[in-house]
């Protein structure tokens, strides 16, 4: 736990994934205050799932379940050690970090002054003993990772339908199954990993649905042969698979999640060449619970709340923070690191953590450019700023990949759900569009999406594309999603006086 | 000459579209530039309540008390439901210096006709359960109203393309060009609109627009921020502002003692709208902390039900505030062909449908239903040596307001 | 009957107990809430202000699906807090 006394550091590190915690480990050792604030229950960020370990528990792999293979050991993703050392050695006592977790940042402001909500013991940033807090910092770096983006379908606000992730957090975290039998679709080779996760398990899955088809799958290949550890990845996932005879439908998507308060079926169908289901193709597999993720986009909605400049490419999933060579953002003394700046992979955020913590340190006076260590200082960086742009190529590899044909988005049902908090449909988005919304802020304005409790962290992506694929508009034009502070849902209670709030000075409350 | 004008609005506002709509259904050839999207300003980032019990007893509540009546029947004209209710309004009073001032205030209303009343603590919980027992009274009027702002703005705009009007977002004016001493047209970032009448509706940057055309208008950016609550279950059935609001706005020494007031109201989806500041700080639409700690918790003073609400979103528009509390309406005397129509300040929404009414009578050389006179550009004729005038908005602030720190954007 | 959904393993902490809408519930330390939830075979979390159905969904704090009463505080994310002893939990169905 921080100090609660001090509220000044040096360095503030917001999100605790591989980027946050690779930033944090360069910069620690070097005499500077560094704080690290994550609002997960868990350390690790989306990448680090391990299971919760008891005091004094022994260290090493992930959740390799009772019995570790020689299959999950050669396709095990070498970050997960390292990035499990990694946590290790920033959240050891004696590292020189301080911890403020469970944590959610609510805004940024000038001067770096950094305005989070923090309960100590309830186990959530929002509990009974929640209270606001403001931190002030010389240097922020904001890692504050991805999300996953969704292509929707009927039905996907049933409960039980839930995110890749979420299905993988369930099982690797807290090795829950998310159900008893599962399905899986989307384009995300998060697919084949939640797939392969729950078999190792012995969980049940039902069927999986890649949006690809074969063929176009097997066009990327070639472009994956910089990158083979990860066709090694893939093709053990596969082989696990075949081996249980778990049925691989390419080309195909969701046409539907049936059921009446939780989902009792997932109805696939083959997808046409411009996107749309084809008739009569369509097959129901009984499941109670079904996984679904198109891609990954960037977090930037404290990037842009901020005031950092954002760029747009696909090839970055997005939305993405614009960085320099030394990932610094627009903002003078804000850096960004990981997914934030574009999706690549836990490697990149490894690497440019450290990049980030090499230029922090060189601000901040600690490398002199007279020092004898400068010269190797140079070289190493040089060789961290090559293997940040080798992982770049494997992100934009990684988002075409995961890349839904455009046209499907403009094909959605008229009555699916677009915005899940407002419960906007498509026919609404539609007829806005019709009538000339074309922006963000326009459609936002003419149809109220966007506008619920996650402001719009789930159909801002998809708006987009929506608006893309039926008018052609590049996002450029239609402009990325606006972020004020709060940053996320900030309870009212939190900020009355009469609670005993020692964030709130005296004398605010009026005079009777 | 022609017969029918080429009218040319600059601004996508409420009073913009408002004017626009009913220019249009009558038939006349308008065009609307926007220098963004439609109600991207004030209009889009503003709270929607159609108070007549706020207006200065005189020619503004006669204003109001007519837009009122033709909000009644405006939902049959527009092509998006707009959310018009009239769900009564109560004006909270919290000090016993407060309940005399709004006495007086109220007994004026009343004066001139304003279904209005003074009602004690007893009366004010019976109405509105969920309030503080801290109120000690409320000026309650039924005719109070809301409406949704941007619904408005977006169905005025609709409506006017309906009847054939040219509307252009994302078309800045970069020049308004002026002949022999008379409006001929704008540039604009798509090329040069010729037209016979240009009416600068630019809200808060009014200023800017009128100093284009040479012309100096005391209008300036007055930040108001408000923060919105999650859609929950109905908690408050009224809209209701503070007494502290009133006096912000007509008695300065009131208002001294008693803050800067605040403004409530649910909307139809349950989300309660928390306003406002009232700031200068130039044109930026920045939120800062302490502007929403004090608005949230002035609010929850009230409202003690909205501990359990979570706040999901912040954002400020910029009302456009003339000296005089009241709007800029007609011909400009010395330029031909150019027209006011702004400087609402929080009265934008309420007044925008008789605005766009009035405009359309006057611009079409008709006598309008309420002599414009009083809003008259040249009232502040005599303002032309003014150091406020003189001033850039981005840098104006007026003698003794401080500028809060800390800004979330 | 609710099929066995946590996977036998030894890494897991101190079994706990929970209620949910009053009925004592079997968790362990370090668990979400989302997790206790969904091993005890209860998905719908909560229901719109229209009425429909909603479980968790993005599982990492960002969609705010999962709402449900942690110890009488209203809209609390099931995905983002952690259980511990004698939590009571109110779903929202």
């Amino acid at each position: 736990m921080a100090d609660p006394y001090r509220n000044t550091y040096h360095v503030a590190v917001i999100g605790a994934g591989i980027g946050g915690l690779s930033a944090a480990h360069t910069l620690a050792g070097h005499g500077f205050n560094i704080v690290l604030i994550d609002e997960n229950p868990h350390m690790g960020g989306q990448f680090l799932r391990r299971p919760f370990r008891p005091h004094n528990s022994d260290t090493g792999g992930t959740a390799s379940g009772s019995r570790s293979r020689l299959l999950d050991r050669i396709h095990q993703d070498p970050m997960v050690p390292a990035g499990t050392w990694l946590a290790e050695a920033v959240t050891a006592p004696g590292a020189g970090v301080d911890i403020l977790h469970p944590a959610q940042v609510l805004g940024i402001f000038p001067d770096r002054r950094i305005w989070i909500m923090a309960s100590p013991t309830a186990g959530t940033a929002a509990g009974q003993d929640a209270r606001l807090m403001e931190i002030k910092a010389e240097i922020l770096v904001l890692a504050t990772g991805a999300r996953e983006q969704y292509l929707p379908f009927k039905g996907w606000t049933l409960p039980g339908v839930m995110s890749l992730g979420a299905a993988q957090i369930l099982v690797k975290s807290h090795q829950v199954l998310p159900g008893a039998c599962t399905a899986i679709a989307g384009t995300s080779p998060l697919m084949m990993a939640l797939a392969n996760d729950l078999l190792k398990h012995r969980g049940h899955v039902a069927a999986l649905a890649d949006s690809h088809s074969m063929r176009w799958k097997m066009g990327q290949l070639p472009f994956f042969i910089r990158h083979f550890p990860k066709l090694i990845q893939g093709a053990c996932y596969a082989a696990r698979l075949f081996r249980h005879r778990i049925p691989v439908l390419h080309g195909h998507s969701v046409q539907e999640a049936q059921g009446q308060e939780r989902v009792s079926g997932a109805v696939f169908a083959r997808t046409g060449p411009d996107g749309c289901l084809l008739p009569g193709t369509d097959r129901f597999w009984k499941v109670d619970s079904l996984a679904v993720g198109h891609g990954f986009v960037p977090n930037i909605e404290l990037p842009v709340q901020a005031g950092c400049r954002v760029t747009y490419d696909p090839a970055l999933g997005g939305w993405a923070a614009a960085v320099t060579v030394n990932m610094e953002t627009s903002v003078n003394g804000i850096y960004a690191v990981g997914e934030t700046t574009g999706i690549g992979g836990a490697e990149q955020s490894w690497i440019q953590g450290k990049i980030t913590g090499m230029s922090i340190l060189e601000q901040l006076g600690c490398i002199h450019p007279l020092q004898s260590r400068w010269g190797r200082f140079v070289k190493t960086r040089h060789q961290l700023y090559h293997r940040a742009d080798e992982c770049r190529s494997y992100g934009a590899l990684l988002n075409r990949v995961c890349r839904v044909p455009a046209a499907a988005y403009g094909r959605i049902p008229d009555d699916t759900v677009i915005c899940r908090c407002e419960n906007i449909t498509m026919q609404t988005i539609k007829q806005a569009v019709q009538n000339g919304f074309t922006s963000w802020s326009s459609i936002k304005k003419a149809t109220r999406c966007g506008m619920g409790r996650c402001q719009a962290r789930i159909c801002g992506p998809i708006i987009q594309k929506i608006i893309q694929a039926l008018t052609g508009t590049e996002p450029q034009i239609i402009g990325p999603p606006v972020s004020r502070g709060p940053v996320k849902n900030l309870p009212v209670r939190l900020l009355i006086p009469s609670a005993g709030n020692p964030e709130n000075p005296p004398g605010q409350e009026k005079g009777q | 000459m022609r017969s029918s004008p080429h009218i040319l609005i600059i601004g996508g506002g409420v009073i913009g579209t408002s004017i626009a709509c009913h220019l249009a259904v009558q038939g006349t050839q308008v065009t609307l530039v926007e220098a963004k999207d439609l109600a991207s300003g004030s209009s889009g980032a503003c709270d929607g309540l159609v108070f007549l019990q706020s207006k200065k007893p005189g020619v503004h509540l006669q204003m109001a008390m007519e837009s009122l009546k033709r909000f009644r029947k405006l939902q049959k004209q527009l092509p998006v439901p707009v959310e018009f209710i009239q769900t009564g309004g109560l004006v909270t009073i919290e000090t016993h210096e407060e309940y005399r001032a709004m006495k007086k205030y109220v007994q004026d209303q009343q004066a001139i006709g304003l279904d209005v009343q003074l009602l004690d603590r007893k009366q004010v919980l019976q109405r509105e359960p969920g309030l503080s027992r801290r109120i000690i009274g409320a000026a309650y009027s039924p005719l109070d109203a809301r409406v949704n702002p941007i619904s408005l703005t977006l169905g005025f705009a609709l409506a006017a393309r309906k009847n054939h009007a040219w509307i252009l977002t994302r078309t800045p004016v970069t020049e308004i060009l002026v002949k022999n001493n008379r409006v001929t047209g704008v540039v604009t970032s798509r090329g040069t609109i010729l037209a016979d009448l240009v009416v600068n509706a630019a809200g808060a940057a009014a200023g800017k627009v009128s100093r284009m055309a040479g012309i100096q208008m005391p209008v300036m950016p007055r930040r108001g921020q408000i923060a919105v609550t999650h859609a929950g279950p109905p908690v408050l059935h009224h809209c209701l502002i503070s007494a502290g609001y009133i006096a912000a706005k007509y008695n300065p020494d009131l208002a001294r003692t008693a803050g800067q007031g605040i403004s409530m109201e649910q909307t139809e989806n349950g989300n309660l709208l928390l306003g406002s500041t009232r700031e200068f700080v130039g044109f930026d639409t920045g939120n800062t902390l302490p502007g929403i700690r004090k608005i949230i918790t002035e609010a929850a003073a009230r409202l003690p039900a909205l501990a359990a609400f979570q706040i999901i979103r912040t954002f400020a528009g910029l009302r456009p505030y003339t000296p005089d509390g009241l709007p800029i309406l007609g011909p400009v005397s010395k330029l031909d062909g150019f027209v006011m129509a702004a400087g609402h300040e929080g009265d934008g929404i309420a007044l925008s449908t008789i605005t766009g009414e009035l405009m359309a009578d006057s611009l079409l050389d008709r006598k309008p239903a309420i002599s414009l006179d009083d809003f008259s550009p040249e009232r502040f004729d005599s303002l032309a040596t003014d150091p406020m005038l003189q001033t850039d908005p981005e840098t104006w602030r007026p003698a003794a307001q401080a500028v809060p720190q800390g800004r979330i954007r | 009957m609710t099929p066995q959904l946590r996977i036998p393993s030894t890494a897991r902490g101190k079994q706990i107990t929970i209620t949910v809408n009053g009925i004592p519930v079997t968790a362990h330390e370090g668990e979400t809430v989302h997790a206790a939830l969904t091993a005890a075979g209860i998905y719908l979390l909560r229901q719109t202000l229209s009425g429909e159905a909603r479980g968790a969904f993005c599982g990492m704090g960002l969609c705010y699906e999962c709402l449900v009463t942690v110890n009488h505080i209203p809209d609390q994310r099931a995905c983002m807090t952690v259980v511990q002893d004698g939590m009571k939990i109110r779903t929202h169905g």
